[in-house]
């Protein structure tokens, strides 16, 4: 009676911060009718290694509410959390959460470097406001699927300041961060907009027209990889080019 | 550059449940275009006025992170919570969230209340999964507003079980509560559909075109008339139900 109305795919999120905010309004305004975002916080509060162990500690639990939920797939969101732990933790991580849920498993970090790999990008800027440390890992998991990073734009920030942020000057900042890097890195042929506090897929789409080059983001990243996982992805137009391309 | 992507309003939502599925899913089918949702879980896990008090420990915390984030007003949002509290708690808490976020504050059973009012409901019957005495005392807050219950048709069911059940089938219960309440009550002029487990607003919009004399009123559409009219930006949204429907 209500066939269409019921939810025809969930996905099963493990959330960073404790407040979710821009992670649902941009998925709604992006994800197909009928994809449900299933979410549960780990409350991340600071960018250590220290922290993301801690924030983890409950993961069974987290995966095993998800499932109750009936998820069709569990991803870990949040690019600062594996590259605190690193690529193989991260791995670990996964591994673990397709094996407790018998679902598959993916993560931020994987969707935006398996989305490079599908576009075919070599040379990649990275922006965002991150410690140099972080960007260090960050550039082995885009290493390990041929993508190097050759340069990046940051203004470095802890979450506590960052979220303080307005929507607007945080979706300015990622403008600005983005046309700086395309200016300074000529020959790039992307840039990767990390992070979730601001509104990065208006300022992927902004910055394509701009500049023709690809612009990746967290959101349109994890959309397009677990439709892809879940073998439900059609490209869709209006959006920036990891949406609308095949 | 970004107007039409920049958020107009933001909504603080202290959401229930460690998990956040149906609430985020509904909303922002129903809301309008730059209306965001804010959440974070307060992390019932059981139906007992205990563990509301627990939850609410850290209250001033959460406000401070949904102040940080920019929100224009708050909602505590899961009717149990309220009813666990009692009245004079429950407005109490409204109170102290208004007071602390210097911003307007409300609650889903609020917004329920003031919609059923709106409506011009007077006598209603509950569909929900809670207890009797949870019941009763949602029972006093229609009351003071001047609404009698004539009714209930529920399913007692604790929140480690409800969040199990299928989409499909909640939606088919959540309806199938619904029938009975209305046949079982043929004098109520509407029912209130509790609870944010159950996708309820296609049930509300199947059993309005199914009995015509009544209003079916749920949590999202309430909460979202009752945001939207606090925000001073009320507009009908067609094609749900009659609460949103109405001028």
């Amino acid at each position: 009676m209500f066939e269409a109305d019921i939810p025809k795919i969930k996905l099963g999120g493990l959330l960073p911060l404790a407040i979710i905010d821009n992670a649902a309004y941009e998925f709604y305004r992006l994800a197909p009718p009928g994809v449900m975002q299933v979410m549960v916080s780990v409350g991340l509060s600071e960018f250590s290694a220290q922290d993301v162990n801690r924030a983890f500690s409950p993961l069974d639990s987290y995966l095993d509410q998800l499932m109750d939920r009936g998820v069709d797939m569990v991803a870990q969101h949040g690019v600062p959390l594996p590259i605190l732990i690193g690529v193989e933790a991260h791995d670990r991580m996964i591994a673990h959460m397709a094996k407790r849920t018998g679902k598959p498993a993916s993560s931020t970090v994987l969707a935006v470097a398996r989305a490079a790999r599908d576009m075919c990008l070599k040379r990649l800027v990275v922006v965002n406001k991150w410690t140099d440390a972080m960007n260090g890992v960050l550039a082995e998991f885009f290493a390990r699927e041929g993508v190097k990073v050759i340069g990046k734009t940051v203004e470095e920030m802890t979450p506590a300041q960052f979220v303080k942020l307005s929507s607007r000057d945080n979706l300015t900042l990622a403008f600005e961060l983005g046309r700086k890097a395309f200016a300074d890195h000529p020959d790039c042929d992307s840039i990767y907009i990390g992070g979730g506090a601001w509104l990065s897929e208006p300022v992927a789409r902004e910055l394509e027209i701009q500049t023709g080059k690809i612009v990746l983001c967290n959101q349109s990243a994890m959309i397009r990889d677990q439709l892809k996982i879940l073998n439900a992805w059609t490209p869709q137009h209006g959006h920036s080019r990891l949406l609308s391309l095949p | 550059m970004f107007e039409a992507d920049i958020p107009t309003y933001k909504i603080g939502y202290l959401s229930p449940l460690p998990v956040i599925d149906n609430a985020a899913y509904e909303f922002y089918r129903l809301a309008p275009p730059g209306l965001m949702a804010v959440l974070i879980s307060v992390g019932l896990g059981e139906f007992s006025a205990k563990d509301v008090e627990r939850v609410f420990v850290p209250l001033d915390g959460y406000l401070d992170q949904l102040m940080d984030r920019g929100i224009d007003m708050t909602v505590q949002a899961g009717t149990p919570l309220a009813v666990l509290m009692g009245l004079e708690a429950h407005d109490r808490l409204l109170d102290h969230i208004a007071k602390r976020t210097g911003k307007p504050a409300t609650s889903t059973i609020t917004g329920v209340v003031r919609a059923s009012k709106a409506m011009g409901l007077k006598k209603i019957a509950l569909v929900n999964k809670w207890s009797v005495p949870m019941n009763k005392v949602l029972a006093d807050f229609f009351a003071r507003d001047g609404i009698q219950i004539c009714g209930t048709s529920t399913k007692d069911l604790t929140p480690a079980e409800f969040v199990k059940i299928e989409s499909g089938n909640h939606m088919q219960l959540c309806y199938e509560l619904s029938r009975k309440a209305i046949l079982d009550n043929p004098d109520c002029d509407g029912l209130y559909v509790g609870g944010g487990t159950w996708l309820s607003v296609p049930v509300t919009r199947k059993l309005e075109q199914e009995f015509p004399d009544k209003v079916i009123i749920c949590n999202q559409t309430a909460q979202m008339w009752d945001f939207l009219h606090m925000l001073g930006i009320w507009k009908p949204i067609p094609g749900y139900n009659r609460l949103l429907a109405q001028a």
